[in-house]
């Protein structure tokens, strides 16, 4: 635990139930947290200001897309501004101090171009809207964020890109708090569905001892696809990427009479249509990733898989603290409550879910988003 | 510092106006149009022009002088740093700091059918009097069109070792053409393979701004022209090429 001796607001006592993302996130234990959104204007930027607000650590903060502009690139609208608490170790680039006219202490100029200019590490002065736009790969992230951690932050937040889930990587960040909202589908029942689903894709559970045993992940160096049978016998398929290639996967597979399949790369939706209609009905194959942020895919694609006997599983789980909610769309806003209560009832036990700007809280019984778990619950189809 | 517009004499705040009001034109209309303008903070407001487009609208030219001014410097904007050189100068750049030829694949990607964006930088004829990339002799270009899924692309650049991909992307009010954009970057990250390439994206909507919001590495919007984006890509290729840091 880094939760300070003098923390105010995040002391809980151990064990306690949290009752607030506050304590989900003081009590988490957690070093580097990606807020990722399900779509742009979910409400990352928000909740990362609510927790520089409300939670008394010293907060480290880089962005993998751009956040604090004063208004939104695509629909014009006025987009929430940040304000980072004195002492908050900032990240980002040249060229968003330079357009939001925000001076900081600079402490470090990081190696890291940008489409606007240098990435710059500085201390903020506590007033002033800053624009925070951090380095442009998921690599430079996670280099980024260790300079934070070396200047003294206790948790660095990462804000994320518009729908990408990439900063949630096992690479960058040890957490995730994931933030839906109002725009994420036409319907309230598409969106609560689309939330669900990707939840269930976000936690998909890792691969058990003995498959990890079989697959070996240690030894695999660069190996972009490999199989391994009934027997334990692995072969690396000779390929330099699966993408576009689930035909051929699908028979190597059928070929070797393949157990399991792990897949060094990306899995995409394309690979996904092609594996699936290739592959004799009723051959169950675990399909192995690396973690959830390499499937580029349709979250209900994983349920398909799973009724055709596929079933996903990762080399790494992630960690969801927790689910945020924004009842903002366009034209008119949903009731705060009402949409709250939607996607709290549909996340259930899987998450704590949380509407950080109207107060509002569910957190599951015998939650244990406070610590991590070794094997999340199995995904239950939507 | 300040400046204002320029009409006859430095600093004298004329300006020409042209606009059309929704009035069906009618002896008052020149006044309507003076009372508009003089609204909007306009002095010596002279109507030139005042004349029905149709029956229920009225099309203006005005002039009228403003006392207001602006200073360039006060203006932050999101453009990229890079300096531009001409055909000549690139090619010889490229040769001397890459010492092989400059390889490029663009396409405009998934639901997107427009390849007028991407055909103006990479066809030979080029736009707006300036060659394309495939006139560039120390240039490798594939353009592959329009409707071409991110994992196409991306196949096509591992195949062709690319130094950059150039994504073409009409973005709509709809997100889905955003979802594009991020697909490609998210399809790159998950193989591992983002730092290879230069990732360039362009289009009507498109600004640096927003490129850095989606993860590409520079953005160019509508009137760019392909001497433009070499003289970024042959500059960004080669100081990738001095520090291999930033290539890994």
């Amino acid at each position: 635990m880094i939760v300070p001796a003098d923390a105010q607001l995040a002391i809980v006592t151990a064990g306690a139930r949290p009752a607030t993302l506050f304590d989900v996130v003081g009590q988490s234990g957690a070093r580097t947290i990606a807020v990722i959104g399900l779509v742009k204007n979910a409400g990352k930027t928000t909740v990362v200001n609510a927790l520089m607000d409300n939670v008394a650590l010293r907060f480290g903060l880089t962005s993998l897309g751009l956040d604090g502009e004063r208004t939104d690139h695509l629909t014009g609208l006025d987009k929430p501004r940040i304000v980072p608490p004195r002492g908050t170790l900032i990240a980002t680039t040249v060229g968003s101090l330079d357009r939001s006219h925000y001076t900081m202490e600079q402490l470090e100029r990081l190696p890291f171009h940008t489409s606007l200019g240098n990435v710059v590490l500085g201390s903020a002065v506590g007033d002033g809207a800053v624009e925070i736009s951090g380095p442009t790969t998921l690599s430079e992230v996670a280099a980024t964020a260790a300079r934070l951690h070396a200047h003294g932050a206790q948790v660095v937040l990462v804000d994320g890109a518009i729908n990408r889930l990439g900063s949630a990587s096992p690479r960058v960040s040890d957490a995730v708090i994931v933030a839906t909202g109002g725009l994420v589908a036409e319907t309230l029942d598409e969106t609560v569905a689309t939330t669900v689903a990707t939840l269930e894709m976000l936690t998909l559970p890792e691969i058990d001892p003995q498959t990890r045993a079989l697959v070996a992940p240690e030894t695999l160096t660069r190996a972009r696809a490999v199989a391994v049978d009934e027997q334990g016998r692995r072969t690396a398929l000779d390929l330099d990427t699966v993408v576009g290639e689930g035909v051929r996967v699908a028979r190597e597979v059928e070929r070797l009479a393949a157990k399991v399949l792990f897949v060094g790369g990306a899995l995409t939706q394309e690979f996904a249509d092609d594996f699936l209609r290739t592959l004799p009905p009723r051959r169950n194959v675990t399909v192995v990733v690396r973690d959830a942020t390499v499937l580029i895919l349709s979250p209900a694609t994983v349920a398909r898989c799973r009724r055709r006997g596929i079933e996903l599983r990762v080399l790494t789980p992630l960690r969801v603290l927790a689910v945020t909610t924004n009842p903002y769309r366009l034209p008119q806003p949903y009731n705060a409550k009402l949409f709250f209560g939607a996607v709290a009832d549909a996340v259930g036990d899987r998450a704590p879910v949380f509407d950080v700007v109207h107060g509002l809280a569910a957190v599951p019984a015998g939650d244990t988003a406070g610590r991590p778990t070794t094997s999340p619950p199995m995904p239950r189809t939507v | 510092m300040i400046v204002r517009p320029y009409g006859d004499t430095r600093d004298d705040g004329l300006m020409q106006l042209s606009f059309t009001l929704p009035i069906a034109y009618s002896v008052k209309s020149a006044d309507v149009g003076k009372a508009f303008l003089e609204r909007l903070g306009f002095r010596d407001v002279g109507v030139a022009e005042c004349k029905a487009i149709d029956p229920d609208f009225t099309f203006y030219v005005a002039y009228g002088r403003t006392v207001v001014g602006i200073d360039p410097d006060e203006v932050k904007g999101d453009y990229l740093d890079v300096e531009e050189m001409d055909y000549y100068a690139i090619n010889a750049f490229i040769k001397e700091h890459l010492e092989r030829k400059l390889s490029v694949v663009g396409a405009a990607i998934e639901s997107d059918a427009h390849t007028v964006g991407i055909d103006a930088i990479l066809n030979m004829k080029g736009f707006a009097g300036n060659y394309g990339f495939e006139r560039y002799p120390e240039m490798e270009i594939l353009n592959m069109g329009s409707q071409i899924p991110c994992e196409q692309l991306l196949r096509a650049a591992l195949e062709r070792h690319a130094d950059a991909i150039l994504v073409s992307q009409i973005v709509t009010q709809k997100n889905i053409h955003v979802q594009n954009l991020t697909k490609m970057i998210e399809l790159l990250e998950a193989e591992g393979v983002r730092e290879r390439f230069v990732l360039i994206v362009g289009g009507p909507r498109i600004n640096n701004a927003f490129a850095k919001e989606l993860g590409y590495d520079a953005g160019f919007g509508p009137r760019t022209t392909p001497v433009e984006v070499a003289s970024f890509l042959a500059q960004e290729v080669a100081r990738r090429a001095k520090s291999p840091a930033a290539k890994t």
